[in-house]
């Protein structure tokens, strides 16, 4: 298993030039890495793309698959 | 460059459950919804590119439907579509021929860099974040930046890992320490 951060993740404000900051700590950039994959977000354009895309696909064959993996008739 | 970052506290969840009934089966709207953010995440940190992530997106889900009788069960649906997504994107690299190449010496460099790599990685939470983050991958190996990718999935062990990118976990493992080294020591110079 993958060894998890030793720290947490701590948070802080500073007051600098007048103006407030959040300042963020990482431990790791594993953990900055996460932190900063939560906050992409997918462009919804990928799955309207995909949605045309797929309706050729979809057949005989994916069917096999998903019955061997979830089951089901 | 444009980065596709969420409002504060929103987090990177798929709106495709919205429109799940345009899909052309609810499997591929499942499928599609549960592993979209990871594949998308790689995509845009490996290629640098948020054009380029979206294209490659779409391109290894409907790769992946259109090769389903082909998965066979023996690793778990994520890792499989990692291994489409890595194929795709390191594709793409190579066909990029006035892409800068790092060589591993340079990541030597940065590794025996004097930057405190023990310390944490502090930053200001502002927009610039993602970019300083795109900045330190870039500057990367293709190797070091995949790995770190990979390993920020916290679905993912250090064996899936190893599959993945053809080498044995502990090599993993030494490989993922320097790379954890090298991003600090370059993070701290993107100021």
């Amino acid at each position: 298993m993958k060894q998890r951060a030793k720290f947490s993740q701590k948070q802080e404000q500073i007051v600098a030039q007048g103006s407030q900051h959040t300042v963020k700590e990482f431990a790791s950039p594993d953990e900055m890495l996460r932190y900063d994959a939560a906050r992409v977000v997918i462009p919804p354009e990928i799955a309207e793309r995909l949605q045309k895309s797929s309706g050729n696909v979809h057949g005989q064959p994916m069917r096999r698959w998903w019955h061997k993996l979830f089951g089901g008739g | 460059m444009n980065e596709p970052m969420a409002s504060p506290g929103v987090t990177g969840e798929s709106p495709v459950n919205l429109m799940s009934s345009n899909w052309a089966s609810a499997e591929l709207a499942s499928l599609y919804d549960e592993h979209s953010h990871a594949i998308f995440y790689l995509a845009l940190r490996y290629l640098g590119d948020p054009q380029k992530a979206e294209d490659a997106t779409h391109d290894v889900f409907l790769k992946a439907f259109q090769r389903l009788d082909q998965f066979r069960g023996e690793a778990s649906v994520r890792t499989w579509l990692y291994r489409i997504a890595i194929n795709h994107c390191q594709n793409l690299i190579q066909s990029w021929h006035n892409r800068n190449v790092y060589s591993n010496a340079n990541d030597a460099v940065w590794e025996n860099s004097i930057a405190k790599t023990d310390s944490p990685l502090r930053v200001l939470e502002t927009k610039e974040l993602g970019q300083r983050i795109q900045k330190t991958l870039d500057a990367m190996s293709d190797e070091y930046r995949l790995l770190l990718l990979l390993i920020a999935d916290e679905e993912l062990t250090y064996e899936e890992i190893a599959t993945l990118v053809g080498q044995s976990a502990d090599a993993v493992r030494g490989k993922l320490h320097r790379a954890r080294k090298a991003f600090a020591a370059r993070f701290e110079k993107t100021f």
